[in-house]
């Protein structure tokens, strides 16, 4: 998985089908993120096609880790029938949501 | 009349329907509403004063009547009066009690419910209202009180004068309720406030007391026509009345209010606690219900508390335990009872002397109080006061107070900070453990009982579908006396092939429908036993999700509730209760039929019979049950059974049709056979003499067909390992014939997610990789169909949902609510080796939103 720093931010560039195996590798990385100072980080999904449940359940843990170490994470890039999974679920209002990633750099780089 | 009045309950918990006090004190209710004595109201003859402890619920009760008064006769005008407990002056209460008695009057008169329940409105608004009603005396009253009124607050007011502006005001009431030819029906709540302290307590509200005389109604020929009939309530009974307390209202009727007890109480609080949206545990409730002494405003406080508290649902002990400290610290239970502590008046006696004077009665190694030694006189008078909150009574000059925990536990608290300045966290401390340590001790369990259960729930998985004799469910038998016993099924089958006088003879209600060979079927299809629960020592249930078709269409869905209860006399009182669960079940499960199956060897009363074959229930005795089990093992080409102890996967195994001719075979009582207990080996052989219980097809091993095919329609069947990544395979596969069938791009991709999280369930359920997970699709020009089958652990999405939000909060459920609201049906289906899913989704027209689906609230699965 890809990962990249744009304007302090760190961005995560899964891929493929977002299951369990995926989901704990995001995790895995944003455990690390965090450990090294990112407070702020980003999951782009635009190259995620599909994403089930279990891969849900560990992005809901990545929220969870990084906000009580006082983290921000977001998500930009969504394709729609996985925004609707996260509407659905309604972890859609437990995140912030960017179309596109220039838009939630822009949004951390106003906050700073 | 008006139409009907609405009274609150208890408390106001959201919307739905809660516990009245005319359903939980229905004894009392009875009483008063249809009284033996057919007098000219609707109320008995002579006064009546209901009785019973704090927080019974007699305000409410009387409230209740007063508006049932008010509806539903013409006879006597209601007035209800309320004699505070707080300190008054007299003269200014007086004067409000003139005002509020003439404003009703006026309201009943014309009928209206607003005026009724509005604040007191001004002199001259209720004078002209007066005048509108023909009521001028009672205008020229008013006037003429609130003169003197002026006068008698300007000079002080004290307690004679309002005695004499009482007095003065009867005298003008009754004068005017000869005159309409109207008795006065007083409804006097808290008479034991009904005193006034500054006099010396010689001036007690005599005109509000019934005189022995009549009372010179015109018609008076009968004893019970007076001008003014009362109902009192006090929370001392006249059997504790203390000679320092106010003089006894003179009553002819006793009407007793009492804390509930055992099951009542627990229905109370399972209707309240479902009104409030909290989930509890039956069990670990009734531990606990005897903390609060069922006192019904104490239960409903807590059941508040656990609403506000614990949103969710209450199940250990631990939080039970919690809450109840809590509401003893600062709920309203708290306040109850320093409210009630108190004086009345001045504080001639700090409510902290009363407290540890309760406290006395409480702690004392003998639990009297008082007696051979003289009390000193200012915990006499500090015990009086409490007798008069009804905390305390006295019986054969020794004091006592009330045995109720949480009264004992306020009292600790409340003496602990105000004497100790102990911290309420501190004794919270102290009170938690004493209540963890000694561990409240369970019911008597029936484990006679716990074991039907479990036969009961395996005779329903291994033989469903199955057509048995109507009798075997056979309903009450009515005309039979005590020591009849009921006809032995033989016997009654035997009945059942002859002629109409023989069963009429027999007793037994169904058995005419027998003799036209009526069979009742078991459910096609039993699903994962969703609650298997002790709801108290004497009875438990056992809920199954069920088809009585073998389409398993929504429509189809069913519950069966099978009750058992071990009691002696069953009444309408327990079938209310049965009822009640029924209908949680129902609306918990969504689902809308049920089927009640009670267990029991009781006798039914009279009322229990009626209301049992009214609402359709279906009733078997013990032996009956078993006899169940007999006929349907040893039907044709049954193999011996071998079922798995109670908790293990049930395996039906598969049964050939029998001839309808079969049904003529008698009943054969000897056989070996006894209903399995949890686990059963090495059944007789069948015989193929004993035929008597038609069988239906065995179920398919394999995938059902999917329903009705069409040119238009194409299929895909496939079979996958169960591992990782496979439910992809399978989602897109589908997710590309419907794109292919003319589903839009929403809706595929929907059915993908669907497809997915089905796939994601079996896989996970599957626990042998050698075992395929089959997943078959069909799609026609109106929907697509999909079956989901794996082999292996049986999966429950009741348990899911039941288990969401507690043990897993971050993991489960979320599969399943993706696929209830993607696709237009859903439903699991367990079978003999492990689950079904079947799901549907209709093409949506063009033109239409495809989230429609996604976005349609009702949606569910099974």
């Amino acid at each position: 998985m890809e990962i990249a720093e744009r304007s302090g931010l760190a961005v995560l560039y899964p891929s493929g089908y977002l299951n369990g195996a995926t989901g704990q590798q995001i995790e895995q990385a944003c455990h690390d993120l965090v450990r090294r100072g990112y407070d702020q980080i980003l999951i782009n999904f635009g190259r995620v096609d599909t994403i089930n449940t279990t891969g849900i359940g560990n992005l809901v843990s990545v929220l969870e880790n990084v906000g009580r170490r006082n983290g921000v994470v977001c998500f930009s890039n969504l394709l729609a029938p996985n925004r609707q999974v996260l509407d659905v679920l309604d972890i859609s209002n437990a995140v912030l949501i960017f179309d596109e990633e220039e838009q939630a750099i822009q949004h951390f780089a106003r906050q700073r | 009349m008006p139409a009907g009045v609405a009274v609150s309950g208890y408390r106001t918990y959201g919307r739905e329907t809660r516990p009245s006090c005319q359903d939980i004190h229905w004894h009392a209710w009875d009483r008063l509403s249809h009284p033996p004595v057919a007098g000219r109201g609707l109320s008995p003859a002579g006064d009546t004063l209901l009785h019973g402890p704090l927080g019974v619920g007699k305000t409410l009760f009387l409230r209740r009547f007063y508006w049932h008064l008010f509806d539903h006769q013409d006879a006597e005008v209601p007035l209800l009066i309320s004699i505070p407990s707080q300190p008054f002056r007299p003269v200014s209460w007086a004067t409000r009690f003139v005002f509020e008695v003439v404003q009703q009057w006026v309201a009943f008169a014309r009928r209206s419910v607003d005026l009724a329940q509005a604040n007191l409105l001004p002199l001259a608004s209720l004078q002209d209202l007066c005048y509108a009603e023909r009521l001028a005396p009672l205008a020229a009253f008013l006037a003429e009180m609130h003169h003197r009124d002026t006068l008698h607050q300007a000079a002080g007011g004290g307690a004679e004068e309002g005695a004499q502006l009482i007095q003065w005001a009867f005298d003008e009431l009754e004068g005017l309720a000869v005159q309409k030819n109207q008795p006065l029906h007083l409804l006097l709540d808290g008479a034991e406030n009904a005193h006034w302290t500054e006099a010396g307590q010689s001036l007690y509200l005599t005109r509000l007391v019934s005189r022995a005389e009549a009372s010179g109604f015109p018609h008076a020929s009968q004893p019970e026509q007076t001008a003014v009939r009362r109902v009192w309530t006090s929370r001392v009974s006249p059997q504790t009345w203390h000679p320092l307390l106010p003089p006894l209202p003179d009553v002819s009727n006793l009407v007793a209010l009492d804390p509930l007890h055992g099951q009542a109480a627990q229905d109370f609080f399972e209707q309240l606690a479902s009104s409030a949206h909290v989930d509890y545990d039956a069990t670990v409730f009734a531990r606990h219900a005897r903390l609060w002494g069922g006192i019904p405003r104490w239960l409903a406080n807590f059941a508040h508390g656990c609403a506000q508290a614990k949103p969710g649902s209450l199940i250990l002990d631990e939080e039970f335990l919690n809450l109840y400290l809590e509401d003893l610290c600062n709920g309203a239970s708290a306040r109850d009872i320093q409210q009630a502590l108190y004086p009345p008046a001045e504080a001639l006696i700090e409510p902290l002397l009363m407290a540890r004077v309760l406290q006395n009665c409480l702690m004392a190694e003998s639990p009297r109080y008082g007696g051979a030694s003289p009390l000193p006189p200012e915990e006499q008078q500090a015990l009086v006061r409490l007798a008069r909150s009804g905390l305390a009574v006295c019986e054969g000059g020794q004091w006592r107070v009330a045995e109720t925990p949480l009264l004992r536990d306020a009292l600790e608290m409340y003496v602990a900070r105000l004497l100790h300045g102990e911290s309420p966290e501190r004794r919270r401390l102290v009170l938690k453990r004493k209540r963890l340590v000694e561990t409240p001790t369970t019911g008597p369990e029936t484990g006679d009982i716990a074991q039907r259960l479990r036969d009961t729930a395996l005779l329903l998985s291994a033989f469903r579908g199955q057509e048995v004799r109507a009798q075997l469910f056979r309903t009450h038998e009515r005309g039979l006396s005590v020591a009849e016993k009921p006809v032995p099924l033989t016997q009654a089958a035997t009945l059942s092939r002859r002629a109409a006088p023989a069963h009429q003879a027999s007793g037994l209600a169904e058995a005419s429908q027998a003799a036209r060979g009526a069979l009742t079927q078991l459910p096609y299809c039993i699903g994962a036993f969703t609650e298997q629960a002790a709801g108290a020592a004497t009875s438990a249930w056992v809920v199954g999700w069920c088809f009585d078709g073998t389409e398993h269409y929504r429509s189809d869905e069913q519950l069966w509730i099978v009750v058992l209860c071990d009691v002696p006399v069953l009444t309408s009182e327990e079938v209310a209760r049965i009822e009640r669960i029924a209908k949680r079940q129902s609306l918990d499960l969504d689902v809308k039929r049920t089927r009640v199956w009670i267990l029991s060897n009781a006798r039914y009363s009279p009322e229990a019979a009626e209301r049992v074959e009214t609402l359709g229930f279906l009733t078997s005795t013990w032996s009956d049950f078993q006899t169940l089990g007999k006929q349907l093992f040893r039907a044709p080409g049954r193999e011996p059974a071998a079922i798995e102890p109670a908790d293990a996967k049930l395996h039906a195994p598969a049964l050939p049709s029998a001839s309808p001719s079969s049904l003529d075979q008698p009943i054969d009582p000897d056989s070996v056979f006894e209903m399995p207990t949890g686990k059963m080996h090495d059944q007789p052989a069948p015989r193929a003499s004993a035929v008597s219980v038609p069988i239906l097809p065995p179920r398919p091993a394999r995938i059902v067909p999917l329903g009705q095919s069409s040119a238009m329609e194409s299929t895909v069947e496939l079979r996958l390992s169960p591992r990782d990544g496979m439910e992809l395979v399978a989602a897109k596969t589908i997710e590309e014939l419907a794109l292919g069938n003319g589903f839009s791009e929403e809706a595929a991709q929907q059915l993908r997610m669907a497809v997915l999280e089905g796939c994601l369930n079996a896989i996970e359920s599957s626990r042998n990789a050698e075992k395929e997970i089959c997943v078959q699709a069909l799609l026609t020009d109106e929907k697509c169909c999909v079956v989901i089958e794996n082999e292996g652990e049986v999966f429950d999405p009741q348990k899911v949902r039941e288990n969401d939000g507690e043990r897993h909060p971050f993991k489960r459920g979320r599969g399943l609510k993706l696929i209830e609201r993607f696709m237009d049906r859903a439903v699991f289906e367990p079978f003999e080796h492990g689950t079904r899913l079947r799901m549907e989704k209709r093409k949506p027209v063009r033109g239409q939103a495809d989230a429609s689906a996604a976005n349609r609230p009702g949606a569910k699965s099974s």
